[in-house]
């Protein structure tokens, strides 16, 4: 049985989850306490990929990031190859899970007493606050959203298939590779992969469960 | 000293207050919504003015023509929440030591038990603040700001989240710990009592603007303006008309009635409104009459007992029912006394050196 997919997926799901967990919460600070113009439009962009089928997700990544695609050309000429690349599938991760990271720390933005951060504030720089105090109040939140995004970054399907397409060997995830093991008849393949993926996605939800709650 | 002067737009809101103090605790006394808490945002740097200018000890931490505006960590200003805002997740001893990251190791320590001694908080240095009682963890938020040595303090309705117990005990138990404090405070309150009891100096704020300061007594005894008295419970306010007496002594026309007043007077004829605090007008034994000034007839209209006092309503003969309608504290003692109840007749008199004439509200624009 080969292994690939196995090792793929976790490397992708890794990369994405680190990927998505920085801008997330990046995000999430200036949707939670930000003030801008656009910020509702912002919102729902970074929602997007949730609520739209992952194949139309993909397709418009897919002429984004194609050869001749505005941003693939920038980077082709760079000599950063995209599309059926490893890369693609790490893309195509991070913007499954990004709208999970982004709601999962933004709620708990949101529940931190803004008095709480004021008090802070004339205590400490802003930079300082956000990292002693905003941080670690939030980190219930941000590690659940960071454990959705692995799982989903794992299980990632449509977006995957259209971006970074099903070349075993080398772009060929866990899901992928179930798919093409039951397109075989490879019916104890697909089994054994589908029991691994369902192994590790019980243990990150056992894990999520086990999170101790912050003292108040 | 606190000076400040600055302007600051909202949707639907202009907060403009202005106000100078000195070093004895400050009261910033108004109702919710009247601009007390975005004033104190203001000050402590978190909200940036639009406009003017905001000093501490000379020193600008606000200046909209210079282009200062000094972040809230360099400006000196410790900040005490209602609901205290504690971190939960640090220690009483790390909550404390919040602010002192200059300092070294030693000293900060040093620092955090004497301020626990203080605040006879010892033994509680690695308690959470969520196993503290409401009175321990207030203790613990005004030593956070204090243990800064900051030169201005910020009280921010910190006796709100308290019963009334715990609330009176904690008011004087404060005003210990600011004894030792050198600098500036600013206690933002929504009762009057509270801002009488803990501030020796009174603002009143509404509508984003002080309107008056003062001694707590001038503001409570001598309110500017008809808002003013509004706001300090002076519930008896009158419209009358100035009308000296034939000798030329100061007087106020009203309902018919010609009241003595002792304070100088805008010219004859002038519209003004006038006030008496309802613990200062006097009930008159109908034989004494003859002797007393301002003595004005009518019928008590209904009673109020309350725990130790009665609050009664009057109505001054010939006068309309809303404008005639007086209200007067007294006691128990002379309530039994003099037999009072509502439907009786009775005589009231407005002395003259109680009875305090209104400017015309100049912020109502």
């Amino acid at each position: 049985m080969d292994f690939f997919p196995i090792a793929l997926s976790l490397q992708v799901a890794t990369t994405s989850t680190a990927l998505a967990g920085l801008l997330g919460v990046a995000l999430a600070w200036l949707l939670a306490r930000g003030r801008f113009p656009g910020r509702t439009f912002l919102e729902s962009l970074v929602v997007l990929p949730l609520v739209l089928p992952p194949t139309v997700v993909g397709f418009y990544l897919l002429l984004l990031l194609g050869r001749s695609g505005p941003l693939g050309a920038v980077l082709e000429a760079a000599g950063l190859e995209i599309v059926f690349t490893p890369r693609a599938a790490v893309i195509a991760a991070t913007v499954a899970s990004l709208p999970l990271v982004v709601k999962a720390v933004q709620a708990a933005f949101e529940a931190i007493d803004p008095r709480i951060e004021a008090a802070a504030r004339t205590l400490r720089p802003a930079a300082s606050v956000f990292v002693t105090v905003t941080l670690p109040l939030a980190w219930r939140g941000i590690l659940a959203g960071l454990i959705l995004a692995y799982a989903r970054g794992l299980g990632e399907f449509g977006i995957t298939l259209m971006l970074a397409g099903s070349i075993p060997g080398r772009t060929q995830t866990l899901p992928l590779a179930i798919y093409d093991a039951v397109q075989a008849n490879d019916l104890a393949t697909a089994n054994t992969l589908a029991l691994i993926t369902i192994a590790i996605v019980a243990g990150l939800l056992f894990a999520l469960s086990r999170l101790p709650r912050v003292r108040l | 000293m606190l000076d400040f002067a600055f302007q600051r737009r909202f949707d639907g809101f202009v907060l403009a207050p202005t106000l100078s103090t000195d070093r004895a605790v400050t009261a910033l006394y108004g109702p919710s919504g009247a601009g007390k808490s975005l004033t104190l945002l203001c000050l402590v740097g978190l909200l940036r003015p639009d406009r003017g200018w905001i000093r501490l000890n000379g020193r600008a931490l606000f200046d909209a023509a210079a282009g200062i505006h000094v972040p809230p960590h360099r400006r000196r200003v410790g900040l005490v929440f209602q609901e205290y805002a504690l971190f939960p997740h640090l220690t009483v001893a790390a909550n404390l030591a919040y602010g002192l990251r200059g300092l070294g190791h030693d000293e900060a320590w040093g620092r955090v038990d004497d301020m626990l001694r203080l605040l006879r908080l010892e033994g509680f240095g690695g308690r959470y603040p969520g196993d503290l009682s409401g009175g321990q963890r207030q203790r613990v938020a005004l030593g956070r700001g204090l243990i800064v040595q900051p030169e201005l303090l910020l009280l921010d309705e910190p006796f709100s989240a308290l019963d009334q117990m715990e609330r009176e005990r904690l008011r004087g138990e404060v005003l210990e710990l600011l004894q030792g404090f050198g600098g500036t405070t600013v206690l933002v309150t929504h009762s009057l009592q509270e801002a009488y009891l803990m501030a020796r100096r009174i603002a009143v704020i509404d509508g984003g603007r002080i309107l008056q300061v003062g001694s707590r007594d001038e503001v409570t005894q001598h309110p500017r303006d008809r808002r003013v008295a509004e706001h300090v419970g002076v519930s008896n306010i009158f419209h009358g008309v100035v009308a000296p007496d034939p000798e030329g002594r100061p007087g106020i026309a009203w309902h018919g009635m010609r009241l003595a007043v002792a304070g100088p007077l805008p010219a004859p004829g002038t519209p003004v409104d006038f006030c008496i605090r309802p613990e200062d007008v006097r009930l008159v034994w109908p034989e004494r009459v003859a002797e007393r000034t301002n003595v004005v007839p009518g019928t008590l209209t209904a009673e109020l007992e309350r725990r130790v006092d009665y609050l009664l309503r009057f109505r001054a003969e010939g006068a309309a029912a809303e404008a005639g309608e007086i209200a007067i504290h007294c006691s128990g003692h002379l309530h039994f006394l003099m037999k009072l109840h509502p439907g009786k007749p009775a005589w009231i008199s407005l002395p003259p050196d109680k009875l305090h004439v209104l400017s015309p509200a100049e912020n109502d624009q």
